[in-house]
């Protein structure tokens, strides 16, 4: 196993409706793509933005590669910051500002003596990476979701990230784009970046994970690698995972042995 | 089973509580709000094209209505003192000119305007942004949103408001001139002559720390608001119409304490 990317220790999360998750502990591990799948509204994209140090958590901490979000000094977190991207569920592009200047805005922010003609190198890179057509001055408000998340993965590479943090990134698009992301995950984890990813899809699970996490209730029911998490007994777990596993069966044959063996 | 409803004490107790948080909430705001504007010169070009573009709705797009209140004033006072004076003293309508437009309904109308229309704008404009997870992917980029959303609409409402309330005078003052063509003709060095004799330099600061302290209020009170948004739209009018109430509210005991601060 590599070493820790994010580390949640004791996590609690209470809001004014009640409590969320308390005790909660998870680590994501460099270089490796991990997966946390669970039921609409069992507090997986409020973990995921802990972990990205965009919520601070009601109890416990989230690590970030050795810099506890809550307590480091401002200017590490920036730095932490632009060492990862985060593409939201809902995209969340500034809406009043054009695709090129979304996708632009945190390369001159932080490089402000970057020159110009390196800037348009980049957003156009990143543009051509996740495959965005030319519409660099249409407003986010013009485009269908699916080009709005495209938008959105291009501004969280657009700097060249080590961790990505994925909100459901296939949730509401078509088949044909959610294999381009799916191909963009493949990729990135292909190069060796650390990648936490939050869905409901077994197909995205099935396809990309290397480490799953189980979540219920605000409760992480497993935890581990794809195989070992297969291999868990718990009904609830199962629940959850049969869907997974019985599309796992589409890319992996050793998934199958996996479910064979394991249950 | 039902829940209990709390009684007098807890929600005396529950409103205080939030009283007192929201306060210190409010206080650290500030707090950051001036850290970050100390280090505005340090920052990126692009929170400078923002502070920009806020003087140009602020200052320059609230020309026309600033022009149409100030002329009316104007004309007012000098329409009613041309009938005082002939009581009193000639005199007296200077006096009155200074210590209206300059001193006390000049600073406030032009605040009241500003909240009316930047206010409510900026409050829309952070609570719809807090809402649809905006703020969070200014985070999520290592941007401060303190640094780059709020520090130039500070400055920029700020710096707004100190000129608007300066062409306020100029307008004001030049219009009761030619208006008093009409009832007294006076050569313009004598009237803007006696005009000057009354221009303390008590009267000059102030009017220049009221707009100063003005721009302060409007733009905290609004983009503090706008901040208070959690997840839905429906919050959005709310919090607007609060921002407005807090703001008007306040820029009139601002306008008091100042005004006993510099006593004639």
């Amino acid at each position: 196993m590599t070493s820790p990317a994010i580390e949640l220790q004791n996590l609690a999360f209470h809001t004014g409706q009640g409590t969320l998750f308390a005790d909660l502990n998870l680590t994501f591990f460099t270089g490796r793509c991990s997966v946390l799948m669970g039921p609409a509204g069992c507090g997986k994209s409020t973990l995921l933005k802990i972990a990205a140090g965009l919520i601070i958590p009601t109890g416990g901490r989230a690590v970030f590669e050795g810099l506890a979000w809550d307590t480091a000094a401002e200017e590490r977190v920036l730095e932490a910051r632009q060492r990862s991207g985060f593409v939201f569920q809902n995209a969340a592009l500034w809406a009043n500002k054009s695709v090129w200047q979304n996708i632009e805005l945190p390369l001159v922010f932080h490089n402000p003596k970057m020159e110009k003609s390196q800037v348009d190198e980049k957003v156009r890179s990143a543009g051509r990476k996740v495959g965005l057509r030319e519409i660099w001055n249409e407003r986010p408000a013009h485009l269908s979701l699916g080009e709005q998340k495209l938008v959105s993965f291009a501004r969280a590479i657009v700097h060249d990230p080590q961790v990505l943090f994925l909100d459901d990134p296939t949730a509401g698009i078509d088949s044909q784009l959610k294999e381009k992301l799916l191909g963009l995950i493949e990729e990135f984890r292909g190069l060796g970046k650390t990648i936490v990813l939050v869905t409901q899809d077994p197909t995205v699970t099935a396809r990309v994970a290397d480490d799953l996490a189980v979540m219920k209730n605000g409760k992480i029911l497993s935890q581990g690698t794809l195989s070992e998490v297969a291999r868990n007994t718990d009904p609830e777990v199962i629940d959850i995972l049969t869907a997974v596993l019985s599309q796992a069966a589409t890319f992996s044959g050793d998934i199958l042995d996996l479910l064979s063996n394991g249950s | 089973m039902t829940e209990r409803k709390p009684n007098l004490f807890e929600r005396v107790g529950a409103t205080t509580f939030d009283l007192f948080h929201n306060t210190f909430y409010a206080f650290g705001f500030f707090w950051n709000v001036l850290g970050e504007t100390f280090r505005f010169r340090s920052r990126s070009r692009v929170s400078t094209q923002v502070l920009v573009m806020q003087i140009l709705f602020t200052g320059v797009n609230a020309l026309f209505i600033i022009t149409l209140i100030a002329v009316s004033l104007g004309t007012v006072i000098i329409f009613y003192g041309n009938q005082i004076t002939t009581l009193v003293s000639t005199n007296f309508v200077y006096t009155i000119l200074i210590t209206v437009i300059t001193r006390e309904l000049g600073p406030l109308l032009t605040a009241f305007i500003v909240m009316a229309r930047s206010g409510v704008a900026i409050a829309t404009e952070i609570s719809s942004m807090v809402v649809t997870h905006e703020i969070e992917a200014y985070l999520a980029v290592g941007i401060n949103p303190i640094s780059y959303l709020v520090v130039p609409r500070f400055l920029g409402v700020t710096l707004s408001m100190v000129a608007l309330n300066l062409y306020f005078n100029l307008s004001g003052l030049a219009a009761s001139y030619l208006v008093a063509q009409f009832f007294h003709p006076i050569p313009a060095n004598e009237y803007f002559g006696q005009l000057m004799t009354q221009l303390t330099p008590t009267a000059v600061a102030s009017s220049v720390v009221k707009s100063l302290a003005f721009g302060f209020v409007i733009s905290m009170v609004s983009t503090l608001n706008g901040f208070r948004a959690q997840q839905s739209t429906t919050e959005i009018p709310i919090i607007v119409i609060r921002a407005v109430g807090q703001g008007f509210a306040l820029l009139i005991v601002v306008n008091i304490l100042i005004t006993l601060v510099f006593p004639r």
